[in-house]
């Protein structure tokens, strides 16, 4: 979840409010408080609304909720003649570019910061890492316009890239340049480069890399040339937006300029407001309260929507920075927002109902407390295993590769895979209590996941400094007279057991698991020095024969 | 327990051990005053050393007082002694049988006294008066007196003596004629002055009042045993106290894995609540898991870097009837009334298999095949995301997720659940925040107070209708989810989520139910 650092002494002016009221509002209106380190406040915003991910965006919101200053607000633009021509090279590398020219800025350090901070967020988050959306800001004094957007080969062109002071080619950036080491990957594999420049051949920008430093913002800059590269139209326009308002709201005014695929010209930032529709009914609905006409107008001005009544519905304005909002129900939150989820009381369901328990839960909790009674810990151990562990380690030669259910990118080589089985666990557990006083009982109840199923096993270790198969015979014959089981044994071959000491249980011919002595192999693969006899039962074949 | 070590208990607790018990009845019996002796003889006692070991306990508490007196006695060398003459006697004897005199070389000769005893003969004959030495042409003789004569018919005091000696082994310096004694001791291995400390113990005013208190005195036994049990002998005997205060290691039983025993309080939670429990495989098409829940397909959470996706198997079959619909409310919102993520939806992209990233997939599928209300369903199952494991991340981890669909069901009825729900599982005050989820609006955080701060716990919300619509379900469905594993940190003190899953024995077996 992004999380922004602003100046609180900026927040409280912008806002209008006091530090108390402040950190009480903030929570309310989704804005978490993670961290306050004296004047600079760590807040976490919510990745919907990424208009708040500015100082300014938020004493917008805050503003608001506070009655301060409520309903739409207006930004006024003007047109400017500026026009970027979009070369058709550019479809197959990066293909949409969305501009605003912004004057007046005020770039006093604080503005300048919050500017650079909004940049960097919305990078990541509408941005995508730069991915979907690229920003570059310039000093607008050293453009000659019009602009061009284009696609060149990586050595037909040579630049000052910011932070260095001699011109380099687009592959040097790219392999020299922090920033092109860092973004090289999202030009991977493509035979040109985007590339933006003036009338003069002058580089502004190299996205989604990095910006020319002949345009390089100063604190003497007062006029801004923003440009935004990337893959989704919708996503450039709704970040354009967040960053023009967020800066008039430092009074800059928004100037409109002109992206031309071809003959086609598009007007950017287009900051016309869309209209939804909600009824009162609906609203009453979804939040389970009683709200007045007067009351939902008030609560949505509240939260900087206008709003047209028309007989039982509305008509709500939309603010242009409020990307989040793709349903009606989405503006209905904000009128629970507006209301305050702490003014909610709370009612319960009315309809009745009957609980139920998964239908072999009875007899689940019966092999447990069985097992509790031989004095058995129970463990719980990760389904995520790994192919060493069941298989290697166990000396099991003839594994069912068919089934065995694989990680594509595991997070470790110890998790690359789903356990077919329980034991390989319960022996890791005994490996890593090696010096705990014995005896060690240990059962676990669990799913293991196969290729096509998942089904729950049951499966016990005892490790002892005296212990074989006799005893463990003895177990789970009374074990399974517990579970109203009669237990048929038949010698079984299994490579994690001695040989001759392990036999499987059968009922009506279906093998219900297996008991014996674990090998001294296994044992000193998983660094035992004491006898361990295990069992490992299927808990669904055991279920469905029980007497 | 030895008898030293009950003593040191008995010193903290001030009781009498059975010894001291006995010695003590003994004493009072004696009427207060007796040797170790004596109080062996007359006790319930076997072995001296344990009188004596008694006594001195007794003492050191002031029960009794010791006195300790020093004696001489007298006995022989050699036992043999007595049998013997001594060797003026047998001196005596010759000369009677030569008629009262003969001359030195024929006693040296003829007699059967050694050489050795020939000169101690001659010095006791002379020194008792017996003979007297005369000299004749240059010859000595031995010649009998009067008291030699007499000697004959009776023997000496110091001869007698060492015949009582021979019969009764030993005799006090009381016994004896100092004289004699004396006499005796200066001849060489015939008498032994000894010493012998004798003590009396007699009862103190502090014993007197003990015994006053009344002493029961029975067999004491450390060990019952089936023996002692089936031969009655118990009833005689007195099972001695045990120090109920020393140390005696901790025994622990067989217990549940700690979070599975939250699992089963969170069910029985939902239970009595009129839930039933869902139960879906944990590998999952990313249709049920993402799509279905209206989280766009360039979602960040989707990345690789966030979610499991399977190698084997790669892909799954998608439930035909329902894809259509997704499909739309994603690309435009369908019959909505949303405006959808606009974007062209992936049928193979929705078809990949991943680890499911949370239950809410267990959700809509029961929804999907339930869509009539009233529902309420629960799960409590594994989860996966794809990040390292670290103090405060899992990369498995089990989530609690309710459902309920009914007519009325709205946000308020949620915040109401919520308050219910959080207050069955022992948190009684909660606050609730806005939050976002791609597939609930209103959407919501359960803050929950713990001792003195308000934790954050989960996640809430009321389905969209994105979500529910391609369904077919016309009723609002509200929606929680917290982690399970938090649960059981806060209520053990853990400060590590991974302490949950380490299956350490040592914590396994002591945990606190």
């Amino acid at each position: 979840m992004p999380v922004i650092s602003v100046n609180s002494d900026e927040l409280l002016e912008l806002t209008k409010a006091d530090q108390v009221t402040l950190l009480e509002v903030l929570p309310k209106i989704g804005v978490e408080i993670e961290e306050i380190k004296g004047d600079a406040w760590e807040l976490e915003v919510f990745p919907d609304r990424c208009d708040m991910l500015s100082v300014e965006g938020i004493a917008r919101s805050v503003r608001g909720f506070l009655n301060k200053e409520t309903g739409l607000p207006e930004y006024e633009t003007f047109e400017s003649d500026i026009t970027t021509d979009v070369d058709l090279s550019v479809q197959e590398v990066r293909p949409y570019i969305v501009t605003a020219l912004i004057k007046n800025v005020d770039l006093s350090s604080k503005g300048l910061k919050s500017l650079m901070d909004l940049q960097e967020k919305l990078h990541i988050t509408l941005g995508r890492n730069r991915s979907k959306v690229a920003i570059g800001v310039h000093d607008f004094s050293s453009i000659e316009p019009p602009i061009e957007y284009k696609a060149v080969k990586p050595d037909d062109m040579s630049f000052v890239p910011l932070e260095k002071s001699v011109e380099m080619n687009l592959d040097e950036i790219l392999e020299k340049h922090d920033k092109g080491k860092k973004y090289a990957h999202l030009l991977e594999e493509m035979q040109r480069y985007p590339l933006l420049v003036d009338s003069k051949d002058n580089v502004l920008s190299f996205p989604p890399i990095i910006n020319g430093k002949l345009t390089e913002v100063t604190p003497e800059t007062d006029t801004f040339f923003i440009d935004m590269t990337g893959t989704d139209m919708r996503v450039l326009e709704q970040t354009l937006n967040i960053m023009c308002t967020a800066l008039a709201e430092r009074n800059a005014e928004i100037h409109t300029t002109e992206v031309k695929y071809g003959s086609r010209g598009i007007i950017y930032p287009d900051l016309a407001e869309e209209d939804m529709e909600i009824d009162v009914e609906e609203c009453e609905k979804v939040l389970g309260i009683e709200l007045s006409s007067e009351d939902i107008k008030n609560l949505l001005e509240k939260m900087r929507f206008s709003v047209e009544q028309r007989e039982d519905k509305f008509e709500v304005t939309i603010p242009p920075y409020r990307h989040d909002i793709l349903h009606p129900r989405d503006i209905i939150e904000d009128i629970a927002i507006g209301y305050d989820y702490d003014n909610f009381e709370g009612v319960l369901p009315h309809e009745v109902t009957i609980g139920r328990s998964l239908p072999d839960k009875e007899f689940r909790e019966a092999v447990k407390e069985s097992l509790l009674g031989y004095e058995f810990n129970e463990v719980m151990n990760y389904i995520l295993s790994c192919e060493k562990i069941e298989y290697h380690d166990m000396e099991v030669k003839d594994m069912d590769q068919e089934n065995i259910a694989l990680v594509q990118n595991p997070v470790s080589e110890n998790s690359d895979s789903l356990r077919t089985w329980l034991l390989p666990g319960l022996l890791c557990n005994l490996m890593e209590n090696k010096t705990e006083s014995l005896p060690q009982r240990l059962f676990e109840m669990g799913d293991v996941v196969l290729k096509k199923e998942q089904k729950t096993k049951v499966a016990g270790v005892i490790k002892n400094s005296k212990i074989g198969f006799t005893d463990i015979k003895s177990l789970m014959d009374g074990f399974l007279t517990n579970l109203n089981i009669d237990m048929y044994v038949e010698p079984k071959k299994h490579d994690s057991f001695t040989e001759g000491r392990c036999a499987k249980i059968i009922v009506d011919e279906i093998e219900l698991g297996y008991f014996g002595e674990i090998s001294p192999k296994v044992l000193e693969n998983f660094e035992l020095e004491h006898p361990v006899v295990a069992f490992e039962l299927d808990l669904e074949s055991l279920y469905e024969n029980r007497r | 327990m030895t008898e030293d070590a009950e003593e040191k208990r008995n010193e903290k607790t001030g009781d009498l051990s059975y010894l001291e018990k006995a010695t003590l009845l003994a004493l009072d019996e004696l009427n207060g005053e007796a040797s170790p002796d004596e109080i062996l003889e007359e006790g319930e006692l076997d072995k001296k050393v344990k009188v004596m070991n008694a006594i001195s306990w007794l003492k050191s508490k002031d029960m009794v007082a010791v006195e300790e007196e020093v004696k001489h006695y007298y006995k022989l060398v050699k036992k043999s002694a007595a049998k013997k003459d001594l060797p003026e006697r047998k001196a005596l004897k010759f000369l009677d049988k030569k008629a009262g005199k003969c001359s030195i070389s024929t006693l040296k000769e003829e007699s059967d006294l050694s050489k050795n005893e020939v000169g101690i003969a001659l010095g006791w004959l002379k020194d008792k008066d017996w003979a007297k030495i005369v000299k004749e042409n240059g010859e000595s003789f031995l010649e009998i007196t009067k008291k030699g004569r007499n000697a004959l018919k009776e023997k000496g005091r110091d001869e007698k003596l060492i015949k009582k000696l021979g019969k009764e082994e030993k005799l006090w310096e009381y016994e004896v004629d100092k004289y004699t004694i004396k006499k005796l001791l200066s001849r060489k291995e015939i008498l032994s002055k000894n010493r012998e400390v004798s003590r009396t113990v007699k009862l103190t005013e502090k014993g007197k009042k003990e015994l006053e208190k009344g002493i029961e005195l029975r067999l004491q036994i450390n060990q019952l045993t089936p023996e002692i049990i089936r031969t009655g002998a118990w009833k005689e005997a007195r099972l001695r106290p045990y120090d109920v205060k020393a140390y005696a290691p901790k025994k622990f039983g067989g217990k549940k894995h700690p979070v599975k025993r939250e699992m089963d309080k969170v069910r029985r939670v939902f239970l009595e609540m009129g839930f039933t429990e869902m139960k879906y495989d944990v590998i999952q098409p990313a249709f049920w898991n993402f799509d279905a829940l209206f989280s766009p397909q360039h979602h960040p959470a989707r990345d690789l870097q966030d979610t499991f996706y399977m190698k084997e198997p790669r892909e799954l079959e998608l439930p035909e009837e329902k894809v259509e619909r997704i499909k739309k409310v994603h690309e435009d919102g369908g019959d909505t009334r949303s405006k959808g993520w606009q974007y062209p939806w992936s049928k193979d992209e929705a078809k990949k298999a991943v680890l499911r990233t949370h239950t809410t997939v267990a959700s809509i599928r029961y929804l999907s095949e339930n869509p009539e209300p009233p529902v309420k369903a629960f799960s409590v199952d594994w989860n996966y995301r794809s990040e390292k494991p670290d103090p405060t991340h899992l990369s498995e981890f089990v989530q609690i997720e309710g459902i309920v669909m009914e007519k009325n069901a709205s946000m308020n009825m949620l915040i109401g659940m919520m308050k219910e729900f959080y207050l069955k599982m022992g948190f009684e005050d909660i606050k609730v925040r806005p939050s976002y989820f791609p597939f609930t609006e209103p959407s919501l955080e359960v803050f929950a107070k713990w001792k003195d701060d308000y934790l954050e716990m989960g996640g809430a919300g009321v389905f969209r209708r994105e979500v529910l619509e391609p369904h077919g379900i016309d009723y609002p469905v509200i929606a929680w989810g917290l982690g399970l594993e938090r649960l059981v940190m806060l209520r053990l003190g853990w400060d590590d989520i991974r302490e949950c899953y380490s299956n350490d024995i040592e914590t396994l077996r002591e945990y606190p139910l």
